[in-house]
Order: C-alpha cells, then sequence, then structure tokens
C-alpha cells in the first residue's frame, strides 16, 4: 500500500488529503530471446489501409501466409503502455522514435511485462540523411534508452536501413551507427526488383552487397542477429519483367542462409500500404505457396 | 466553511496506467452583497422666518460581497510517481505509474 499526499489550500487555510493506491509490483518483463538456427522465428509485418486496426492487419496477414511468430510494431512516442496487436506467444518488435521521457520509457517496458514477448528498438534506420547528423548523434540518443531498458530487462536493439550499408556512400557503411552493444542487431532490407542488375536486382542473399557488409559488422558482437524488413520486389510497380520468378526463387535459399548463419528472426513487410506508395505484398500462389512452406516449417 | 476532499484512481493501478488525482472544494461560494439599507435625506431651508423641513428617500447598498477565497492545489506526491496538473483543470493531476 503506498499514500499519495495531496493538500489545497483555501484562503490561506491548508487542508492535507491523503489516498492509499496499490502500486504493481516491479517484476523483469516476461521478454524470452527466441531461439536461434533451425528454430528461427518467421513472422511478417502486415498492414493495410489507414481504416484497418493493425490488429486486423496482422490477421489478415496471417490468413494469407499461415501462422506467424513475428511481427513488427510502431510508434512515434512511446505510448505509456503497450497494446499488442498479435496472438498470445508472437514476439513483437517494436520500434519508436521518440521515449516521452524515462518515466514514460519505464512505464512502457514495465507494461511488457503482462504483454507478452517483445523487443525493443529506437529509431530503426537511423542512417537516413534527415535521421541523425551522423553516428555519434544517433548513439548519443540510443545509449540511454538502451540502459533503462535493458536494465529493466527488455532486450533492446538496434534496427538498421539496409541501402545505407552500401559501398556507394551509404551512411552506415563505415559501421559508425552500430552499438558497440547492444541485446539484438536487426536490418530491414529491400530490393525492389526494378532492374536485372544493380541495386534494383533480387538477388540472394550472399549476393546482397549492403546486406553483407552489415552483417560483417555486427556477425561477431555476441548478440541475436534479425531481420526485421523483408522486401523483394514491389509487385508490379515499377517490377521488371523477371521480378515475380525471382522473388520466388530467393525466398527458400534467403531464410536458409539466415537459419544457416544462425539468425533469429525473419520478418517480411507485407504491406500493400508502404509509406512510399508502393506495395511489398506479393499475391501470386507460387510465391504464396513459397511462403506458407516457410511458417509451417 | 469551505471543505476540501479528493479523489485518486485506481487504486490498483499496472505499469503504464495513468493515476488521476481530481480534487474538489465545497462551501468557497464568498459572500453575497447585502440588502441595501432604506433611509432618508434630510434638511432644511429658511425662507425670511420661514423653515421648510425638506425630506427624500435615499437606499443605500449593503455590505458588499465577498469573492471565493484564492484556491491552490497542492502537487501530489508519493512513491515515486511523478503527477503533473491539467493545464485545462487546476484540480486534476495525473501521473503514469513507472
Amino acid at each position: 500500500m503506498t499514500t499519495i499526499i495531496g493538500s489545497v489550500t483555501i484562503g490561506g487555510l491548508a487542508i492535507p488529503l491523503t489516498a492509499d493506491v496499490t502500486l504493481p509490483a516491479v517484476t523483469p518483463p516476461a521478454v524470452t530471446p527466441p531461439p536461434v538456427g533451425p528454430g528461427m522465428l518467421i513472422g511478417a509485418r502486415g498492414k493495410g489501409p489507414s481504416s484497418q486496426s493493425l490488429t486486423a492487419a496482422f490477421a489478415g496477414a496471417e490468413s494469407n501466409l499461415g501462422n506467424l511468430q513475428v511481427t513488427r510494431v510502431f510508434y512515434g512516442t512511446l505510448p505509456a503502455k503497450h497494446a499488442r496487436i498479435s496472438d498470445p506467444g508472437v514476439l513483437e518488435i517494436i520500434s519508436y522514435k521518440g521515449s516521452g521521457g524515462t518515466a514514460n520509457l519505464t512505464a512502457f517496458c514495465r507494461s511488457l511485462t503482462a504483454a507478452g514477448p517483445a523487443w525493443l528498438a529506437k529509431h530503426h534506420e537511423p542512417e537516413g540523411p534527415t535521421d541523425y547528423a551522423d553516428g555519434a548523434a544517433f548513439l548519443a540518443d540510443w545509449q540511454p534508452d538502451y540502459d533503462v531498458a535493458h536494465s529493466l530487462g527488455v532486450t533492446f536493439g538496434m534496427i538498421a536501413g539496409g541501402y545505407q550499408y552500401r559501398a556507394n556512400g551509404g551512411n552506415g557503411f563505415d559501421g559508425s551507427y552500430l552499438p558497440a552493444r547492444a541485446d539484438f542487431y536487426s536490418i530491414d532490407t529491400y530490393r525492389d526488383g526494378s532492374a536485372d542488375s544493380g541495386f534494383g536486382a533480387i538477388v540472394t542473399l550472399d549476393q546482397v552487397a549492403e546486406f553483407q557488409r552489415w552483417y560483417t559488422l555486427v556477425k561477431d558482437r555476441g548478440a541475436p542477429l534479425a531481420v526485421t524488413e523483408y522486401g523483394r520486389g514491389t509487385v508490379g510497380n515499377g517490377e521488371v519483367a523477371s521480378t515475380p520468378q525471382k522473388r520466388v526463387a530467393v525466398l527458400g535459399p534467403d531464410v536458409q542462409w539466415l537459419r544457416d548463419h544462425g539468425f533469429a528472426v525473419f520478418s517480411l513487410w507485407y504491406s500493400n500500404y508502404g509509406p512510399d506508395g508502393r506495395a511489398w505484398c506479393p499475391t501470386d500462389s507460387a510465391w504464396l505457396t513459397a511462403f506458407q512452406a516457410l511458417t509451417r516449417g | 466553511m469551505p471543505t476540501a476532499s479528493w479523489t485518486v484512481t485506481p487504486n490498483t493501478p499496472n505499469h503504464g496506467d495513468t493515476i488521476t488525482a481530481t480534487y474538489t472544494v465545497t462551501g468557497n461560494d464568498g459572500t453575497p452583497a447585502g440588502t441595501p439599507n432604506p433611509g432618508h435625506v434630510t434638511g432644511t431651508v429658511t425662507v425670511g422666518d420661514q423653515v421648510y423641513q425638506l425630506d427624500a428617500p435615499l437606499t443605500t447598498p449593503g455590505a458588499p460581497a465577498t469573492p471565493p477565497a484564492p484556491v491552490t492545489y497542492a502537487t501530489p506526491s508519493g512513491a515515486g510517481l511523478t503527477f503533473k496538473q491539467d493545464p485545462a483543470n487546476p484540480a486534476k493531476w495525473t501521473a503514469i505509474v513507472p
């Protein structure tokens, strides 16, 4: 029992008041690191029109793709309490931009206790030219939140923007945005299928130069690795003719490569309504069959 | 005599919940203006050796009204909670349960 103390002063006369409340116990969040290797979690972020709830979007993705074990959640500024969008037991990897302050971040982290498995990351894909001045600025923003969340038992990591790890001027190429220590390292990797060669081409992950550059930077840091957004081809919007076939052809090998290299998570970006206005949501039966084979494990 | 009370809810919050403390003051109404006082003003005028008594009715105001006493609300405190005042309602304070 905790006593809250207050008072009202009326014309110079102070009237003290008290109230008793029972605050919740402070317990570590129930965040369980997922298995790695053969047990890699497979999932997706579903997103429909703005009128559709995130819960409905997740359910819709699951009906097309099979049982999902992981999904993505995004916040601008963290609320004080997390509201899950997926099934019980699904790992929700949560991104946010602002913590709302240490007290709010603390409340949010503790709210995960009852909510279910979750990972947390501040400002995914921070390497964009309009996000931070440089890697040092990002890490100065990221580190305090890591310290708070990690101390509360929350798995707190860094999600890189894959396109920024290209050799020709990507802000992330030198590794300056990667913290020396994190609870997981993840990457969002896209190839839009707009060309048969170069950065628009769909090739297997072992040939995706920017992905491999990031992997080289993080693979020996002793933390779980993840792919939090995977998109291949923009589904009839600027794709070259070979893209649908290539998209199917690389899916299985890419997931296998990740398993072979000990990755913990593979999460598809499965959205018809991306912020860039393009769909990353294959609907052809060959691709759906290939993905469902993964979720059946 | 004014009195004060408050409500603090919920009393069994969870992490991330918002505790709301709302003060209530009753009886702080001040006093209304007093009843007007009817009266007269009298005077005399003397013309030659003739004295004239004059009278005029006059109602003076009653005692002035007293406004409600100023009220201030202290910041609630306890258990590491940080309360913030509602900008639209100074009697209302909220804190997030960390």
